[in-house]
């Protein structure tokens, strides 16, 4: 059973296997929608805002990294 | 040499796809809550400008015209104003909405600076004025990219905000109150984040950053009260928090796009030393029907209540730290969210999103966003 676990894990693992794609292979990526605010990212800041001033979070939701890497 | 000409007719179009477009954003935001609660107008202005391929600067600013009211324990005996406070008996201790009106102004830029890796480093400045509340705040991120194709990087954030805070003298004698005058208060919070992304492949992202606050000085909030002592002697009197809070916040996310279907979702876990523990789901999806791309998503929060919170009128006696205000009781909070954009011409795109906000606290609100994109 356990071998069979580690198996379908290591199958997981593959599927997810990291690519090296290149600059020109970045269409997709670049796009608003899969820009860390999405599309009409015009209006986070004040969406923030709103969650800043009704909920106790302080932190937390920072943008990591650089995203697509397409500049 | 017709080579050479052509390489370099290459390398001008691959720079210019690489620079964003300089944009001019236009948005008016309207907030409202139930029970005529607060309610919210908010008009701003974004430019972002590329000056060649090494800087960007990206400048706004936000008017808030804010009305309302807030769920407040008063002394019905001395008024109905936040400031109805005092020694008083049972059948005077009332809680209501106390009713407030506010203007914000804020800008914000933020210059971003890149190297010859393609490094970035954003240089951000914040500043907000209102009637009894000034903040400014500086930032630095800095980021690093780990491979040749831009597809690892890591991300370093360091801000500092000091804000100052005007408490109306009503009651204090430290102020002189024939003059109106207020007493000044101050508070400073400094942030450090580190990110980390990772492009998986065509089509997916992984984004990840942990993040680290310090707060310290008067972080009361001046306009809440408590109600001290109700079975014995029912006292009225400003809430009162601790001059310090520390916390920190886990965030990862996962970016998938499929043909003109794309979708995300990401977790934050947060908790600091006033034993407030939070998560938040956050899913959104984007579909693209030629030059209209509308999208639906779901935000899910979830809090634990601060350590010196109740919301009881019979629960402080003679405790140091004590705060009735629901945004620091347990709760939960679902947004419901739908956008639209639209892209009228080459240089112009219509933004439209509409969210619902449910709080287990009673609290519904809505928020209408509307704006105009131009990119020249």
């Amino acid at each position: 059973m356990k071998t069979r676990v580690l198996i379908l894990f290591l199958l997981m693992i593959n599927g997810c296997a990291i690519k090296d794609v290149k600059s020109w292979e970045k269409s997709k990526l670049s796009k608003d929608s899969m820009s860390e605010a999405g599309i009409n990212n015009n209006f986070k800041a004040f969406k923030e805002h709103i969650y800043f001033s009704k909920e106790a979070t302080r932190v937390g939701n920072t943008i990591g990294g650089g995203g697509c890497g397409c500049n | 040499m017709q080579l050479k000409y052509k390489l370099s007719v290459v390398a001008f179009l691959a720079a210019n796809s690489l620079c964003a477009d300089d944009t001019v954003s236009i948005s008016m935001m309207s907030y409202n809550e139930n029970d005529n609660r607060v309610d919210i107008k908010a008009p701003a202005i974004t430019v972002n400008k590329d000056f060649g391929t090494d800087y960007a600067l990206s400048a706004g600013v936000v008017y808030d015209a804010v009305s309302g009211a807030s769920p407040n324990f008063v002394d019905t005996n001395s008024g109905a104003s936040a400031y109805s406070r005092g020694n008083t008996t049972q059948a005077n201790v009332k809680k209501t909405n106390v009713k407030f009106e506010e203007k914000r102004t804020a800008i914000n830029a933020i210059l971003t600076t890149r190297f010859d890796n393609r490094d970035e480093l954003k240089s951000g400045f914040n500043f907000s004025s209102e009637s009894d509340y000034y903040s400014m705040e500086l930032s630095q991120d800095y980021l690093h990219y780990l491979d040749d194709n831009h597809n690892q990087s890591l991300s370093f954030g360091l801000s500092g905000q000091t804000n100052q805070i005007l408490v109306y003298c009503k009651n204090n004698s430290k102020c002189d109150t024939n003059s109106g005058a207020s007493e000044k208060f101050n508070s400073n919070n400094y942030k450090a984040s580190i990110g980390f992304s990772q492009v998986i492949d065509k089509s997916s992202i992984v984004n990840s950053s942990l993040s680290f606050v310090n707060e310290s000085g008067y972080l009361t909030n001046p306009y809440l009260n408590v109600v001290r002592n109700y079975n014995t002697a029912p006292e009225v009197t400003n809430e009162n928090r601790p001059q310090k809070r520390t916390g920190y916040g886990v965030f990862v996310k996962y970016l998938k796009i499929f043909d003109k279907f794309s979708s995300n979702i990401s977790y934050r876990y947060y908790g600091d030393n006033w034993h407030i523990n939070s998560h938040t789901i956050d899913t959104n999806g984007y579909y693209e029907f030629g030059k209209l791309t509308i999208g639906a998503g779901v935000r899910h929060y979830k809090q634990s209540k601060a350590k010196f919170y109740s919301g009881l009128v019979d629960y402080f006696t003679n405790q140091k730290y004590a705060s009735s205000d629901e945004r620091l009781s347990d709760f939960d909070a679902t947004t419901y969210k739908v956008m639209v954009d639209y892209r009228l011409t080459n240089s112009i795109n219509l933004n439209l999103t509409a969210d619902y906000y449910d709080q287990s606290t009673g609290l519904k609100a809505t928020t209408f966003m509307s704006g105009i994109k131009y990119k020249f």
